[in-house]
C-alpha cells in the first residue's frame, strides 16, 4: 500500500512537471489518476489552460476557457487588455485619435506616443491637403480669368466693337482659310459686299449716334439672312461683306436679295421716327476650281474687286439692287 | 404598486454640496458593500438568491437607466458613447471599462470593467456576483441603442478571474 502511494505520488509530481515543461501531454490522465473526479478535473484544466496560453502567444485572443482561479484570471486579464487594444485600435485606423492605452507598461506609453504623433502627422497632412486644394482652387479661378481675358482680347481683336460682327482683318483671315478649304475640295465660293445707299445723309440728318444704330441694325438683320458657316463681317465704314462657302453665283445672289429686301423692309425706329436704309450688293463667286498657280490672297482680293465693281453697278444703276459679276 | 413612497428620482441623491460641506461627495466602498451585501443577504432570506439577483438586476436596469439620462445624455456615436461612459465610469471610481467587441450591426458587444465597485477584492466563489452591473449595463446599451439588450456576466473577480467580463446581445424581437 505504502508503495502503491509513493509511486502515485511520483506519477503525480511528473505529471505536474510535464504540465509547466513538457512540449505535449497526454489527452487524458492516464489511468489509475484519471479515476479520481478531482485529480482528472484538475488535469483538464490544466490542459486548457497550456492551450489558452498557446493561443494568446500566438495571437488568438477568441478562447474562452471554462477554468476558473487565479491562473486563468491572470491570463483571461491580459486577454482583455489585448481584446480592448485591437479595439481600440479599430478605433484609431478609423481616425479616433483620442484613445489611450494605460494597462501595458511601457508599451502604452510608447503606443500612446505613436497615436499622438499619427494624429500630429494627420491633422498637418490634413492642413497641407485643405492648403493644396485651396491653392487649385485659386489657380482654377485665376486660370479661368484668364481664359476669360484671352477670349476678350481674342474677341475684341477680331470683332467690331460697333456693330459685333468680323472685322475686316478677321475677315481675310477665315476667308484665306476657306479658300484653301474651297480648293482643296473643289467647291465653289462667293463674295457679297454691300454699301449703305446715302448714308452721309443718315448722319447728317439725324446725328452720328442715329447712324451708328443703323450700321448696328443692318448688322442685326443681315445676320438673320445668312448661314452660321457664312463669314459675315463689316468692310469699311457702311460697307459690309459676306463670304458664303459652297455657294455659287446664283445661290449668292439670292442672299443678297434677302438681304436687301429685310432692310428695305425694316426701317430703324429711332426716336418715333422711322428711317428708311438701303442698300446696294455686289456679288461675285468663283464658279470653277480656285487657280493654285495664284496665292489665296489674290483669288481673294480678285473676286473682291470683281464683287466691288458690281456694286457700283448697282449704286449707278439706281441703289437698292444687287448686281453680280460674271462668273469667275 | 404605483403608491411607492420612494418612487425613483435622481433628486433623492440629494444636495450633497450643500448636505456635506465638509466630508464631501464620497465615501469608503467598504460602506458601499456593506450596504449591499447586507441588504442582500436579507432579500436572499425573504425571497430566496433567484428572486434576489432579479431585483438586483432590475435595480441596475433602473440605475443605467438613471445614469445615461444624467451622466452621459444624447450620444449618436458607439466610439464617443464608450469614451463618455469609460471617462465618466473611471472618474467616479465605479470600475475601469474595457470594450473588446463592439459589432453595432449584430447588436453583440463583450466588454470588462476591471476594478469593479461591487466585486473587486470579493472573497472566490464558484458564481458570478455582478447581478446588478448585468442591468446596469444593459440599461445603458439600451439607452444609447434604442434596443432591447440581455447582458451576462462570463468572468468575475468571484470566480478567481482578475477582471469582470459581460456578453451583450441585443433581444431581437
Amino acid at each position: 500500500m505504502t508503495v502503491m502511494q509513493s509511486e502515485d505520488n511520483e506519477i503525480i509530481i511528473n505529471l505536474l512537471r510535464d504540465s509547466i515543461y513538457a512540449r505535449t501531454l497526454p489527452p487524458t490522465l492516464p489511468e489509475p489518476l484519471n479515476s479520481d473526479p478531482a485529480l482528472r478535473q484538475f488535469y483538464n484544466d490544466i490542459v486548457e489552460l497550456r492551450e489558452f496560453i498557446l493561443a494568446i502567444a500566438q495571437g488568438d485572443f477568441s478562447r474562452s476557457p471554462s477554468t476558473k482561479g487565479y491562473l486563468a484570471g491572470a491570463l483571461k486579464t491580459l486577454q482583455a487588455g489585448l481584446r480592448h487594444l485591437t479595439w481600440q485600435t479599430k478605433m484609431i485606423a478609423q481616425g479616433d485619435f483620442s484613445h489611450r492605452v494605460d494597462f501595458l507598461g511601457e508599451f502604452s506609453d510608447a503606443f500612446n506616443a505613436m497615436v499622438v504623433r499619427l494624429e500630429a502627422s494627420v491633422q498637418e497632412l490634413n492642413r497641407a491637403n485643405q492648403e493644396l486644394l485651396h491653392e487649385i482652387e485659386e489657380r482654377k479661378k485665376i486660370e479661368a480669368a484668364l481664359r476669360k481675358s484671352e477670349e476678350n482680347y481674342k474677341l475684341l481683336s477680331i470683332t467690331d466693337p460697333l456693330t459685333e460682327l468680323f472685322n475686316r482683318r478677321y475677315f481675310y483671315e477665315l476667308a484665306l482659310t476657306e479658300f484653301d478649304r474651297s480648293s482643296r475640295h473643289l467647291r465653289q465660293v462667293a463674295i457679297i459686299i454691300y454699301d449703305l445707299d446715302d448714308f452721309k445723309n443718315v448722319n447728317d440728318s439725324f446725328g452720328h449716334i442715329a447712324g451708328d444704330m443703323a450700321l448696328k441694325h443692318i448688322a442685326a438683320l443681315s445676320g438673320k439672312e445668312v448661314r452660321k458657316i457664312d463669314v459675315l463681317a463689316r468692310y469699311g465704314g457702311e460697307e459690309f461683306i459676306c463670304l458664303l462657302p459652297e455657294t455659287g453665283l446664283q445661290k449668292a445672289i439670292l442672299v443678297a436679295e434677302r438681304i436687301r429686301y429685310a432692310i428695305e423692309s425694316h426701317p430703324l425706329q429711332y426716336q418715333g421716327r422711322a428711317i428708311s436704309v438701303t442698300a446696294s450688293f455686289g456679288v461675285a463667286a468663283i464658279e470653277k476650281n480656285i487657280d493654285t498657280s495664284e496665292s489665296y490672297m489674290s483669288h481673294i482680293q480678285r473676286i473682291i474687286k470683281q464683287a466691288d465693281e458690281a456694286m457700283y453697278q448697282a449704286k449707278a444703276g439706281g441703289k437698292n439692287r444687287v448686281f453680280a459679276a460674271p462668273p469667275v | 404598486m404605483t403608491d411607492l413612497k420612494y418612487h425613483f428620482s435622481w433628486d433623492l441623491l440629494g444636495d450633497i454640496e450643500l448636505g456635506r460641506p465638509n466630508l464631501g461627495p464620497t465615501t469608503r466602498l467598504e460602506v458601499y458593500r456593506l450596504m449591499q451585501f447586507t441588504l442582500r443577504d436579507v432579500l436572499e432570506k425573504q425571497f430566496g438568491a433567484a428572486k434576489a439577483d432579479e431585483l438586483f438586476r432590475e435595480a441596475g436596469y433602473l440605475a443605467g437607466k438613471e445614469f445615461y439620462a444624467h451622466m452621459l445624455g444624447d450620444i449618436a456615436d458607439f466610439g464617443d458613447f464608450a469614451k463618455k461612459l469609460q471617462k465618466v465610469l473611471k472618474e467616479m471610481q465605479i470600475g475601469i471599462l474595457r470594450i473588446e467587441k463592439a459589432d453595432l450591426a449584430e447588436g453583440k458587444f463583450v466588454l470588462t470593467v476591471s476594478e469593479d465597485l461591487d466585486c473587486s477584492g470579493l472573497p472566490e466563489k464558484d458564481y458570478e456576483i455582478c447581478v446588478y452591473d448585468e442591468g446596469f449595463i444593459a440599461a445603458l446599451l439600451e439607452s444609447f441603442s434604442g434596443q432591447k439588450f440581455k447582458v451576462k456576466e462570463i468572468d468575475c473577480w468571484c470566480t478567481g478571474d482578475r477582471t469582470c467580463r459581460f456578453k451583450a446581445d441585443a433581444v431581437r424581437e
